[in-house]
């Protein structure tokens, strides 16, 4: 048997390396694997340069908490038959074959403790998609990890707009 | 501003304990096994207690149903240290599950004994995992709940008044244990608006309050004819 002999010093830079090289590569997967990843690479961009508004997908908003994401039928109206040739309307053309629900992933998730409602903010509040959402309208790829919204974002927003900043007005 | 308050009227209640479910239904708050009412750790927002008067073979059972008293003056939002209970512009006495350390000060300090703490993760059978109230959050263990006045519904009535333009009137918003009383033996509105039912009815001759002389000023009143004895 071979005996590799290393100095203290040798042996703390090995480590060190080593240590770099997890991390690196944690990192490096999180950014390819990580965040949601959605059933079928929808591309907002096209859709919006189409004419379509949110709402046409995102049907409840104005009416409810949630804001809802599209049902295959939804999908039919415009794609019964292939609009391009794209991957990602391949992918849907299958799914409207099969009859089978696309299951979204949900991108943003409120915490259990907090009463979110979009008809508040959008047709009460007058508050656009966007100061939430940032540009997702405009992203040709389904984003993989949401906009952080911290509650400091949310608490100076409700008093420059002078609404109620009472804990329980979110915190039910 | 608006002071909620409610009125139960003792004379009509016959202890059906129908508010005491709608509430559990409604607050998806965890049923107890016989096990937790031993060790007294039933949570139970609503809770009816019966009290005994006269004395064999003149017996008389009367029912007391108790929510939060949503004090004026709460001494459970005294006791803690960390914000986690207060009381708002409204005088609904809070609590937020997220800031709450479960030290269990305000459960102690409640003369009603009608805060619960969680010592448990709550479970419900499979069956009802879909009819859960979306509106209202699960409680984590080790966090102390109670008696909201069912907020979540003010939330939604006050929602639903501005998206049709008006003012949010007398009935809009009531609790679960109010809507369903058969009896309708429990009034809910504001306090502060001399001409709602529940002033009215708090300024009436019938009405007291729980444990009045500890000078906790509940907004929770109790109607009944003559003297109580309870």
């Amino acid at each position: 048997m071979v005996k590799i002999k290393i100095s203290r010093n040798q042996f703390l830079v090995l480590l060190g390396c080593t240590l770099v090289f997890v991390i690196v590569l944690i990192v490096v997967l999180r950014i390819v694997w990580g965040g949601v990843r959605q059933p079928i690479a929808f591309n907002h961009q096209i859709h919006a340069a189409n004419d379509l508004e949110c709402l046409d997908c995102h049907p409840y908003y104005e009416e409810q908490a949630s804001s809802g994401r599209p049902t295959l039928e939804t999908c039919i109206t415009c794609h019964e038959e292939p609009l391009g040739e794209s991957n990602a309307e391949r992918k849907l053309i299958e799914y409207i074959n099969s009859k089978e629900e696309i299951k979204w992933e949900r991108l943003y998730d409120v915490p259990e403790d907090v009463y979110f409602s979009h008809r508040r903010h959008v047709v009460l509040g007058n508050i656009e998609c966007s100061t939430c959402h940032g540009d997702i309208g405009e992203s040709p790829r389904p984003p993989s990890k949401p906009i952080k919204i911290k509650m400091k974002k949310c608490m100076k927003c409700h008093e420059e707009k002078e609404v109620d900043n009472d804990c329980i007005a979110c915190h039910i | 501003m608006p002071r909620w308050g409610m009125v139960i009227d003792l004379d009509k209640c016959t202890g059906c304990q129908a508010c005491v479910i709608a509430c559990k239904a409604e607050n998806n708050i965890p049923f107890s096994s016989p096990k937790e009412a031993r060790l007294k750790r039933i949570i139970s927002w609503m809770s009816v207690l019966p009290v005994m008067e006269g004395e064999y073979p003149d017996l008389r059972e009367r029912f007391i149903p108790r929510p939060c008293m949503h004090c004026d003056n709460p001494p459970c939002v005294k006791v803690c240290p960390v914000g986690a209970t207060y009381k708002n512009r409204e005088g609904l006495v809070a609590q937020v599950y997220t800031q709450c350390i479960g030290c269990r000060y305000c459960t102690n300090n409640c003369p009603y004994t009608l805060k619960y703490f969680n010592w448990y993760t709550p479970e419900w059978p499979k069956e009802m995992e879909n009819y859960l109230n979306p509106d209202v959050p699960i409680r984590s263990k080790g966090v102390v709940e109670k008696c909201t006045f069912c907020h979540h519904r003010l939330q939604k009535a006050r929602e639903k008044a501005r998206a049709e333009n008006r003012r949010l009137k007398e009935g809009d918003y009531v609790p679960a244990c109010v809507q369903t009383c058969p009896t309708e033996a429990i009034y809910f509105g504001d306090l502060d608006d001399p001409h709602s039912l529940v002033a009215k009815l708090a300024r009436g001759p019938r009405a007291f309050r729980l444990l009045e002389e500890l000078g906790t000023e509940p907004k929770v009143y109790y109607l009944t004819e003559g003297e109580w004895h309870g």
